[in-house]
C-alpha cells in the first residue's frame, strides 16, 4: 500500500484539487486501490463524506505529514493481523476434507494468506533498509516495477485465497465429521470419582 | 471522532488538522483548546458493560473450542474461521481500547474576530479520486 502510494506519487505529483483528467493508468489504478489505501489508513485523503459530515474518519485521518512513524505502525499492524489470520487457518492443516484437492486448496490458501502480508512487510523492510543506506544506490535500488507489483500481487492473492477459504468452508457442510453436534461434557472437567 | 471544528463568525467552517490547529494557536488566531482526558472519556457511548459483554462472548467461544479439543470432539472449519476473526477482533479491541465510541460533536475552536479569516483548510478539499 505504502509503496504503491510512493510509486504513484512519484509518477504524479499529488493532486489535491479535483484532478485534471490526465488519462493515465496511474490515475486509474489509484482510483481502484483508493478503498484499500483508505482501509489501511495510509496516506488517506479526506473523503467527501468526511468533509460533508464534519467527521474525522475512524481509520486514517493522519498521514505522513503529521507523525511520520504512524503509517509504518499501521502497515505493520495490518500485515501482522493478516499473517495471524492466515496462521489460524493453518490450524486446519490436517482437517479431513471430502477430497484430496480440497485439502491441498485449503493448505495453499492458508499459506497464501500468511505470505501475502509477510511479503509486503519484507519488501517494506528492504526499501527501508535501502533508504537508510543513503542516496539511491543503483546496486541495491529496488526497481519501481517490483515495488509496484509485489503489493498489487499480494492484494490479489489475499483476496482470492480468502474467497477460496469461504467456499471451502461452505462446501465442508456437505460432509461434517460424526460427533460434530456432540456438546462438551462440562461436568467431566470437575474432579470426581 | 469529531476532531476540532473551526468556527468563524459563529458558523462551523471545517475540521482542523493537527498541523493547522498548532499553526493557528502559535499565530494567536485561536485559543488553545483545553481538553482533559476525562472530557474525552465522557463523550464515549461505550462503557464497561458493552465492552464486557463482547469480551464475554469471545471468551466463551474460545473456551468452548479449547474444551472441544481437550475432549477430542471434532470442530468445523467455520469455527476455525470464526476463531481467526476473533483473533482479529482481539487485536482491534486492544488497539482501540481507549478510543471513545461514537463521538458525534466536534470540539469547537473559535476564530478570533480581529484576525483575518484563514484561507483554504485541508478539510475543505474534496478529493475526487474517481474523476
Amino acid at each position: 500500500m505504502f509503496f504503491l502510494e510512493i510509486v504513484l506519487i512519484r509518477m504524479h505529483p499529488r493532486q489535491v484539487d479535483v484532478g485534471s483528467p490526465t488519462e493515465s493508468w496511474g490515475d486509474f489504478l489509484r482510483a481502484c486501490f483508493h478503498p484499500f489505501i483508505k482501509l489501511m489508513g495510509i496516506n488517506a485523503q479526506n473523503s467527501s463524506h468526511a468533509v460533508h459530515s464534519h467527521r474525522v474518519s475512524s481509520v486514517g485521518g493522519y498521514d505522513e505529514r503529521s507523525v511520520s512513524s504512524r503509517p509504518i505502525i499501521v502497515l505493520f499492524i495490518g500485515c501482522l493481523s493478516g499473517a495471524v489470520f492466515g496462521g489460524i487457518h493453518c490450524l486446519g492443516w490436517n482437517v479431513l476434507f471430502r477430497g484430496h484437492a480440497e485439502q491441498i486448496l485449503w493448505r495453499a490458501a492458508s499459506l497464501a494468506i500468511v505470505s501475502a502480508p509477510v511479503s509486503i512487510l519484507l519488501l517494506w523492510g528492504y526499501v527501508f533498509w535501502v533508504d537508510s543506506l543513503g542516496e539511491l544506490n543503483s546496486a541495491f535500488a529496488i526497481s519501481e516495477m517490483l515495488a509496484f507489483l509485489v503489493p498489487l500481487a499480494s492484494f490479489f492473492i489475499y483476496i482470492v485465497a480468502r474467497i477460496i477459504l469461504i467456499v471451502l468452508i461452505s462446501m465442508s457442510f456437505q460432509s461434517l465429521p460424526p460427533g460434530i453436534y456432540d456438546t462438551v461434557a462440562w461436568t467431566n472437567f470437575i474432579p470426581h470419582l | 471522532m469529531g476532531g476540532f471544528m473551526l468556527y468563524v463568525d459563529g458558523k462551523p467552517r471545517a475540521t482542523l488538522e493537527p498541523d493547522e490547529l498548532l499553526g493557528f494557536v502559535r499565530k494567536g488566531s485561536v485559543e488553545m483548546p483545553v481538553v482533559v482526558e476525562a472530557d474525552i472519556e465522557d463523550r464515549s457511548k461505550g462503557d464497561a458493560l458493552s465492552k464486557g459483554i463482547a469480551i464475554l462472548q469471545l471468551a466463551w467461544f474460545i473456551l468452548q473450542l479449547v474444551s472441544r479439543y481437550i475432549q477430542n470432539l471434532p470442530t468445523t472449519l467455520l469455527e476455525l474461521d470464526t476463531l481467526a476473526l476473533a483473533a482479529l477482533a482481539g487485536i482491534a479491541y486492544g488497539l482501540w481500547w481507549k478510543k471513545p465510541k461514537d463521538v458525534r460533536r466536534p470540539y469547537a475552536v473559535y476564530w478570533k474576530t480581529t484576525a483575518f479569516p484563514p484561507s483554504k483548510l485541508a478539510y475543505e478539499y474534496v478529493v475526487n479520486v474517481l474523476s
